[in-house]
């Protein structure tokens, strides 16, 4: 989220759009009814009436996969009617001058409300006019086909000979005066191309929904953004004051109806175009918000839980590259040495003399930064804090003594990626390199799509480790000859301590209310006690052998957990002890919020709280965890030591009252706003808000995502040395848009997706979304016609697809129908937390299909007959002697009754939930033997919302 | 589909009273409202710090971080359990309410599926009944193939585990990345245990991780 979940209820419209919050995050329709009793509307736009759309003031239904077309054709209306060109009216006036006003902002410092004068704006006045926040306002300079940024210096001038690509900012802004009006290439008019083949009939074809619900979604868009606010004018008194009167903005809320498609990333940029041009980024109620599924996916998440990522969005160290070289490329500073700065060992380095020696240059205490910024320090600290070496690397007294240690350390990371999701499964199923699987708290012969290769997967891997609170079915799935399974038994959420990540970024503590059950045990007892076993079976003997090349002592599970953490396996866990805070319950809500700032703690609770400091503490005090910088902070109330050290909670409240900050829970609702900085802590430095611009009542200065701005809070006081665009090439290489050959000449005007320069079947990435059709579509000429998200254009499928219906658009009399997933209020995901529950399997004992009354019609089936669904994944015909692994036989019709629109799904289309498989007190057919793994070419992401099938009664 | 096992506990609510509530709350579920909160209940949790302890925490399902109170017995039977789960008025999440997967936690916590923490009847297998003989050691299950599950001290199976492991993944190569173990993590853990769930696997020698957030 960009925003956070109380939030909702500053904004003046809400769009869910891919999520079913009634049902999937029922307390979130909470936070959208505070809203909508001061006036806002809900309006939902989904493929199925959900039970969210039933409450809503308007619901538009769209087909599978269509939802870029409706964007896109959107942005083509509003644009319209603010140039006056479309026949279906004009924007008024006012709005249309406060939609350009924003649009053509020019910086000329004064809107830059640094927060510190000494440090005011120093680049927008050099590069006149830059950007608040907005790619909307980027000049980009096309060169062939590529959309590329204007190369300047950070002087805002041309480059010259000499300099190397390192010196240039070339990202970040150069204004024009007008976006209308000047070169063509402004982002403005580029998107404005792009738009252009949307017209309202073509999407109206495309989506399925009216021309009229396309006009009304304008509208809201316009009656609820900054061009309809008060006080529109960025930096103005009471633009972003979510309390003022006349306060408009609109919100969008999605979530797996938006990621789960071939085009998943690509649907989420497209509500970042539209919320950007309509300058609802950085304001309360406004933004983009994924409502996540899980209650800790994003703290999972956060801490590198994917083959591409080491914790905190830092990528993989890569083969043969060095610690400076992977350091150079972290938000910060350029690390190849500066002009006129002396390093910490004395040397005065010249300009970008390609040394990276600044990569080496930190020091502890409060400017323990040194030449570095957050990311880059809190990668220093965590290659010595997960490979050994910290305290040794910071009392080297010498660059090359420090470097030595450093260097060999670094060699311990893996270098390069792992596997993707569904890669791994057919990498067991393959059996020459995965020969083993450690699956801890998840359920993926539930949860992946087309079981039947996972299954080959989980059967022929030797070993396979699960973590669960019950027998689920991935444990209890069918295994070769001679495999070993184990099954390890763990505790529930109240028995363990630790913190928790939320939606909206937000870290709370959990406190332990009770000892783990019987046998189980707290995840953390079970992974130190693996970390041990690992250790004694020689799994770490290279980081042994390191240690003793560099002359390091210690053994590695002492050092890198024993020690740290302050529990040793063979000793019971609760002898692990110490002195942490505890916050008070409070019987009534008048009550002070109190805490007990020196409990002694043990177990779970005094180990967490040890990993949370590791974590947490501020990157220049050897935090890890550099977006969490600050969550814990030894100096809790002190206001020195960094924008992430001072008392970050907003100017009308009181200063932290606790160190670990996910335990505070100071509920004030300061300046009406729902921001609550005071409950819990939010990354990054506690923004509840990202990209706004401090205008919020009692937000300080948001230092992130302001070009100018963002240097203070990432690097140190040395503006003139910052260097974020390389920060922001590369992590935004344009590579996450893969490429189509597009078989009409439909967009050929604007052509969204680009060739790689210099040839090649890789394609780089365009700027703009464009609709492509699901993998499996009903829909043959549209596909023709727009397309398909493929990796690598033509030559290539998708990257993971194998179970193809061969033409992939199929007739009618093959699988006539689209496929889409759902969830219900009362299960949960993968299904062991509530198909065990009785109340849960009361409620909802079993699978169903919901379809149309015409579908039904046509297949002879009735309300509470069993439907059989076929898939290219579970046909034999199409498959032969393909290893089905399909359980259970049918769903429960629910067919609709009345006006079609009332229905909950359209004809053509059916919905079955995927919770069910063959354990637990509830039992029923699996979902995902039937659903497609092609991913999206970006994330892997598998397309559950839209596959084909065909039914028929049993 | 749905069958009930001898053994099921009921968690101190009867059915016909879950289901009467039930009922309430599948009416009201869009407004986030449990209608099943008891004030008076948990008044009397509240003040009566000799029989029970109340403590915070966020509920286990979705991610809005519904704020709950968790109920500990101090005294009688139940000493040590947790008894009662409801929704936190303080946070600002949810202001109290919970929703039917969130109401119901509480059979989570103890129900009688779960693995080694009940004694007596397993309503699954009997393997998976609590056992205090491996209180000292803590407790694994396992099975060969498709045979059955048995139980093993959970120090020797962490022994073979970690010995199996090694198999797997066979020598390093010198950019220290095997994918012969596929990891997969687990958004149902809290950020310590993911952390040390990652800092374990960057030292095993590989970043073949994964977890929820890709599917």
């Amino acid at each position: 989220m960009t925003n956070h979940w109380s939030d909702i209820g500053n904004a003046s419209n809400v769009l869910v759009w891919g999520a079913n919050p009634s049902e999937n995050h029922p307390a979130c329709m909470a936070h959208i009814n505070r809203a909508r009793a001061k006036g806002a509307k809900l309006v939902v736009v989904d493929p199925r009436k959900t039970r969210t759309a039933l409450q809503a003031d308007q619901y538009i239904r769209i087909r599978p996969g269509s939802d870029i077309a409706l964007i896109n054709g959107i942005v083509r209306e509003i644009i319209s009617q603010m140039e006056g060109t479309s026949p279906n009216g004009t924007a008024p006036a006012g709005a249309v001058t406060k939609f350009y006003d924003f649009l053509n902002q020019t910086g000329n410092g004064s809107f830059y409300t640094d927060g510190d004068a000494t440090h005011a704006s120093s680049l927008s006045a050099t590069v006149a006019g830059s950007s608040k926040y907005s790619d909307a306002r980027f000049l980009v300079n096309a060169t062939g086909t590529d959309y590329q940024r204007a190369t300047v210096t950070n002087t805002g001038a041309t480059p010259v000979g000499g300099e190397t690509a390192n010196q240039l900012i070339s990202n970040f802004p150069v204004k024009v005066a007008d976006c209308r009006l000047s070169d063509v290439n402004t982002v403005y008019n580029r998107l404005k191309a792009h738009v252009d083949p949307y017209t309202l009939s073509v999407v109206a074809d495309v989506a399925g929904c009216t021309m009229t619900e396309i006009l009304d979604l304008v509208k809201y868009f316009i009656d609820n953004s900054r061009c309809s606010s008060v006080a529109a004018a960025v930096g103005a008194a009471g633009s972003q004051d979510p309390t003022a009167a006349g306060y408009k903005c609109l919100t969008m809320l999605y979530a797996m109806g938006i990621t789960q498609h071939t085009t998943g990333s690509q649907n989420v940029k497209s509500f970042a175009v539209i919320q950007t041009l309509m300058g609802n980024m950085g304001r309360a109620g406004g933004g983009i918000n994924a409502l996540r599924g899980i209650h800790n996916v994003q703290g999972s998440t956060d801490l590198g839980l994917l083959n591409g990522n080491i914790p905190a969005y830092s990528s993989n160290p890569g083969v043969g590259s060095t610690f400076g070289d992977y350091m150079d490329g972290l938000w910060g500073n350029p690390l190849t040495g500066t002009t006129g700065t002396t390093d910490f060992s004395g040397t005065v380095r010249s300009l970008m003399d390609g040394s990276h020696d600044d990569a080496y240059n930190v020091s502890t205490g409060a400017a323990g930064l040194g030449a570095t910024g957050l990311q880059q320090r809190g990668f220093f600290n965590m290659t010595l804090k997960f490979f050994g070496g910290y305290a040794e690397a910071l009392a080297a007294t010498t660059l090359s003594a420090r470097k030595t240690i450093v260097d060999g350390i670094y060699d311990l990371w893996p270098k390069g990626n792992g596997d993707s999701h569904m890669t791994m499964f057919r990498a067991m199923a393959a059996g020459t390199v995965t020969k083993a699987a450690v699956v801890w708290g998840q359920n993926p012969a539930i949860t992946e799509p087309n079981q039947g290769k996972v299954r080959q997967g989980l059967k022929n891997i030797d070993l396979l480790v699960c973590t669960d609170m019950f027998e689920n079915e991935t444990a209890a799935c069918d295994r070769k000859d001679g495999s070993v399974t184990y099954l390890l038994p763990a505790s529930a959420h109240v028995e363990h301590a630790g913190s928790s990540t939320n939606s909206g970024r937000t870290l709370q503590w959990r406190y332990r209310a009770a000892a783990p059950l019987g046998n189980s045990k707290d995840d953390m007892e079970l992974l130190l006690r693996l970390a041990k076993a690992l250790e004694t079976a020689g799994a770490f003997s290279h980081i042994q052998a390191k240690w003793t090349a560099l002359g390091l002592s210690g053994g590695v599970y002492d050092t890198l957990y024993g020690t740290p953490y302050d529990w040793t396996p063979g000793t019971a866990y609760d002898l692990a002890s110490g002195t942490a805070e505890l916050a008070h319950v409070r019987a009534n809500v008048t009550d002070p919020v109190t805490y007990d700032l020196s409990a002694t703690v043990t177990g779970s609770e005094w180990v967490t709280e040890k990993v949370f400091r590791e974590m947490n503490s501020p990157s220049a005090a050897g935090g890890t965890i550099w977006i969490y910088t600050g969550a814990y902070n030894a100096e809790a109330t002190s206001a020195t030591g960094g924008p992430w050290a001072t008392a970050n909670k907003g100017s009308l409240q009181a200063s932290w009252a606790v160190k670990n900050r996910a335990k505070s829970r100071d509920n004030t609702n300061d300046g009406g706003t729902f921001a609550y900085h005071g409950w819990g802590y939010a990354w990054l430095v506690n923004r509840r808000v990202f990209y706004n611009n401090a205008d919020i009542p009692a937000e300080v200065t948001d230092y992130f995502m302001e070009p100018d701005s963002c240097s203070h809070l990432f690097v140190p006081a040395n503006a003139a040395t910052l260097n974020y665009s390389r920060w922001y090439r590369h992590n935004h290489p344009l590579v996450d848009k893969p490429d189509v050959v597009l078989a009409a000449t439909l967009n050929a005007g604007s052509p969204h997706f680009v060739p790689k320069p210099g040839g090649g079947t890789i394609t780089y990435a365009g700027r703009f979304p464009a609709h492509v059709e699901p993998y499996e579509t009903p829909k043959a000429a549209l596909a023709a016609a727009w397309g398909r998200n493929t990796k690598g254009g033509a030559a290539f499928e998708l990257s993971f697809v194998d179970t193809q219906i061969a033409g992939r658009d199929v007739p009618a009399s093959g699988y006539p129908l689209t496929l889409t997933t759902i969830r219900c209020v009362e299960h949960f995901q993968g299904g062991p937390i509530t198909r065990n529950n009785w109340s849960n399997v009361e409620l909802e004992p079993e699978p169903w299909i919901e379809l149309n009354s015409a579908d039904a019609r046509s297949f002879g089936i009735s309300d509470g007959d069993m439907v059989r669904v076929r898939t290219a994944r579970s046909d034999a015909t199409v498959w032969g002697d393909y290893p089905r692994a399909a359980y259970g036989d049918g769903f429960r019709a629910r067919v609709g009754s009345g006006l079609q629109g009332n229905q909950r799904v359209a004809a053509g289309v059916v919905a079955i939930p995927w919770h069910w498989g063959e354990k637990g007190l509830s039992t029923g057919s699996r979902a995902n033997d039937l659903c497609i793994d092609a991913g999206d070419a970006n994330s892997m992401i598998p397309e559950s919302k839209a596959c084909l099938c065909k039914i028929e009664k049993m | 589909m749905a069958t009930k096992d001898k053994g099921q506990s009921f968690d101190g609510m009867t059915r016909r009273a879950f289901l009467k509530t039930a009922a309430v709350a599948g009416a009201v579920v869009g407004c986030g409202m449990d209608v099943a909160f008891d004030a008076a209940k948990a008044s009397a949790y509240e003040s009566d710090a000799i029989n029970y302890r109340v403590t915070n925490t966020t509920c286990p399902y979705c991610s809005a971080s519904c704020g709950q109170r968790v109920v500990t017995a101090l005294t009688g039977a139940n000493t040590g359990k947790v008894v009662d789960i409801y929704g936190d008025f303080e946070s600002p999440m949810n202001s109290g309410g919970l929703c039917a997967k969130g109401a119901g936690s509480l059979q989570l916590v103890n129900n009688s599926r779960r693995l080694g923490a009940f004694s007596g009847t397993h309503p699954a297998d009997s393997a998976f009944a609590y056992d205090p003989a491996y209180d000292a050691t803590g407790v694994a299950y396992k099975r060969t193939g498709n045979g059955p599950w048995g139980k093993m001290s959970l120090d020797t199976a962490m022994s073979e585990i970690a010995t199996g492991l090694v198999t797997a993944r066979g020598a390093l190569p010198a950019t220290n990345q095997s994918k012969g173990v596929a990891f997969f993590g687990s958004s149902h853990m809290n950020n310590e245990p993911n952390y040390v769930y990652r800092k374990m696997i960057a030292n095993f020698g590989t970043s073949n991780v994964e977890h929820q957030a890709r599917i």
